[in-house]
């Protein structure tokens, strides 16, 4: 099968059979919910751009299993070629979406597991990698959206699974048949899991033999009975019920992220590529967190927006000439190429595995992404101090609209005399949503806390740097023998 | 006769001008001087790689063997347009973007 369109994609998700809920209902229509739509729509550009031939150079790849053309989210990287590519393709689509397009999860759960489910089987004659590239084509053939699932709720944080007070605060085998097993638990802050025709579950930590119940990685349809998705909740989202087409700040796109349940599950033998193999889930873990800290790439070009949008605030306003602003601009590029500079670094540095997959440079995977936990905050506050207070207080589209009120905003609020008032209101509006409404959720905490809150990279960068070898340097400098 | 010429585009993840504004203004500018082949009507005699920037990393394995032109900026498309004026009408080729 080709590559899907964003049409074709849009129709194959009205197939999904999802028990999705939101607001305490349950929503029949998924794809056209107001809310959910424009989380739809993101993901649609990963499909869409995968056809144009100005970017199908990063949007597509070669399958080294079937040698076909295919999006390049499905595949699994043969080269440092990819490895970069993979960071271009994202800026590229934080750029052109302005959000979270949700698919990058998935792509970084099948490079992950095309690396340990090889490894597993190394060590224990399994043969959980056979079974994983029989899933892989599958994936690739029907070009898949895939949500990586990984975080679980975790219920008390100084316990591990098996003493959790709840035993499903992880999620985990509780029992095994002749043809699969069924799994019992849940998954948080799952990015795009209702715009996914599949579930790719993996371990959350590092476990132990106590723990080997939790050591549990497989794919299932999204729709699979049992499964349960539970909305979040975003900042502003409720606008998106307005009818309006500016309040937004984005009124094209957006993410979601949903808890996942799984209630006694069913999962077939042929989609299981881990069970109990406990010392491969930190490896599992490492690995797609490595890939997935590349994966912040997109903040860079959601940082792309913004930047833009602040400049544009700053001409509209009048002061894009004054220095301070100029000068804040500069500082706002300089953090967001540096951005830039890590995830290229990252995929510069990629190495092969076993497998023969390529993988990220770990420790500056880890690197970029610390500072994605930062970088993205001080953009977000010189967008602000560069747009002004008015972002904050600015009416509402309602009242730009109603000839009682509408002649006062236009009188009031217009600045530079060459730019209508429309258009000023739009662009402190896109502030605000990447800033502090919907998109703020994925360009703010979600840099933060997004694969692995800040001391998780903090702990891979002590685990990762040499120092011995940094103090032999020091040492041989200034003439200390030992 | 008119040489085939592939358009083939970087991934255009921070380009410096609008590549496919500039590639239909080449168009129209090289109507009557060349054909223009997309990657579904075989052969060619010619790539123009359109880099969005100076890193040009368009993937240009396919191309091994072939003449590429690479143009990084709008200046460079006005040397290749003038190039193959001049060459329609057998005239000396001004200096070609750089490869």
């Amino acid at each position: 099968m080709a590559m899907m369109t964003a049409k074709e994609y849009e129709e194959s998700l009205r197939k999904l059979n999802l028990q999705v809920y939101m607001f305490g209902e349950r929503i029949e229509n998924v794809v056209d919910n107001p809310i959910i739509r424009p989380s739809m729509n993101a993901v649609a550009k990963t499909y869409e751009l995968a056809h144009s031939p100005e970017h199908e150079d990063l949007m597509t790849a070669t399958s080294h299993i079937t040698g076909k053309k295919i999006n390049r989210f499905t595949h699994i990287h043969q080269n440092v070629g990819d490895l970069v590519k993979k960071s271009k393709m994202g800026r590229l689509l934080g750029r052109e979406t302005g959000c979270c397009f949700q698919r990058c999860v998935g792509m970084d759960t099948l490079n992950a597991l095309s690396i340990v489910t090889y490894n597993i089987d190394q060590k224990y004659s399994t043969e959980y990698y056979a079974r994983f590239l029989k899933y892989l084509e599958y994936v690739q053939e029907n070009d898949l959206m895939v949500d990586g699932a990984m975080t679980d709720p975790k219920g008390h944080r100084g316990l591990p699974p098996h003493q959790q007070p709840d035993p499903d605060a992880f999620l985990h085998v509780v029992e095994e048949r002749k043809d699969g097993i069924v799994v019992r638990g849940a998954k948080a802050h799952q990015t795009g899991a209702v715009n996914s025709h599949e579930v790719v579950v993996m371990p959350t930590l590092s476990m132990r033999r106590e723990d080997a119940d939790y050591a549990v990685s497989f794919a299932l349809p999204s729709d699979a009975d049992g499964i349960t998705y539970i909305m979040g909740r975003q900042s502003c989202d409720t606008r998106k019920l307005e009818g309006g087409a500016m309040d937004q700040g984005n009124i094209l796109f957006g993410g979601h992220e949903a808890l996942v349940v799984f209630d006694n599950v069913f999962v077939p033998w042929e989609r299981v590529f881990m069970c109990r193999e406990y010392d491969f889930a930190g490896q599992l873990v490492e690995v797609f967190a490595a890939y997935h800290r590349q994966s912040y790439a997109c903040k860079v070009g959601v940082g792309d927006v913004l930047i833009g949008a602040a400049q544009t605030a700053a001409e509209y306003n009048g002061a894009d000439k004054a220095s301070h602003i100029r000068d804040k601009i500069v500082e706002m590029n300089h953090l967001n190429e540096t951005l830039y500079c890590g995830c290229i670094a990252c995929a510069s540095e990629g190495h092969k595995e076993p497998s023969g997959t390529y993988c990220v440079n770990i420790l500056l995977a880890n690197v970029h992404k610390h500072n994605v936990t930062r970088f993205p905050f001080e953009l977000s506050r010189l967008a602000q101090d560069i747009a002004g207070g008015l972002m904050v207080t600015l009416p509402s589209e309602k009242d730009l609209k109603a000839p009682e009120t509408g002649k006062w905003i236009r009188k009031y609020f217009q600045a530079n005399p060459d730019v209508p008032t429309e258009n000023r209101m739009r662009i402190l509006r896109l502030i605000e949503n990447l800033t502090l409404g919907t998109a703020a959720v994925g360009y703010l905490t979600e840099s933060m806390h997004g694969a692995g809150s800040p001391q998780a990279q903090r702990i891979m960068i002590s685990r990762r740097v040499n120092l011995a070898e940094k103090q032999k340097a020091a040492k041989k400098l200034c003439g200390i023998e030992e | 006769m008119k040489p085939r010429v592939r358009i083939k585009y970087c991934g255009g993840c921070n380009p410096n001008y609008d590549r496919v504004a500039l590639v239909e203004a080449m168009k129209a500018r090289l109507s009557g001087a060349v054909e223009w082949a997309s990657s579904d009507t075989g052969p060619c005699d010619l790539v123009v790689a359109v880099q969005g920037c100076e890193t040009a990393c368009a993937d240009l394995t396919a191309f091994d063997g072939y003449e590429i032109h690479h143009i990084k900026c709008p200046d460079d498309a006005d040397q290749f347009a003038a190039q193959m004026h001049a060459k329609k009408h057998g005239l000396p080729s001004p200096e070609s973007p750089a490869s």
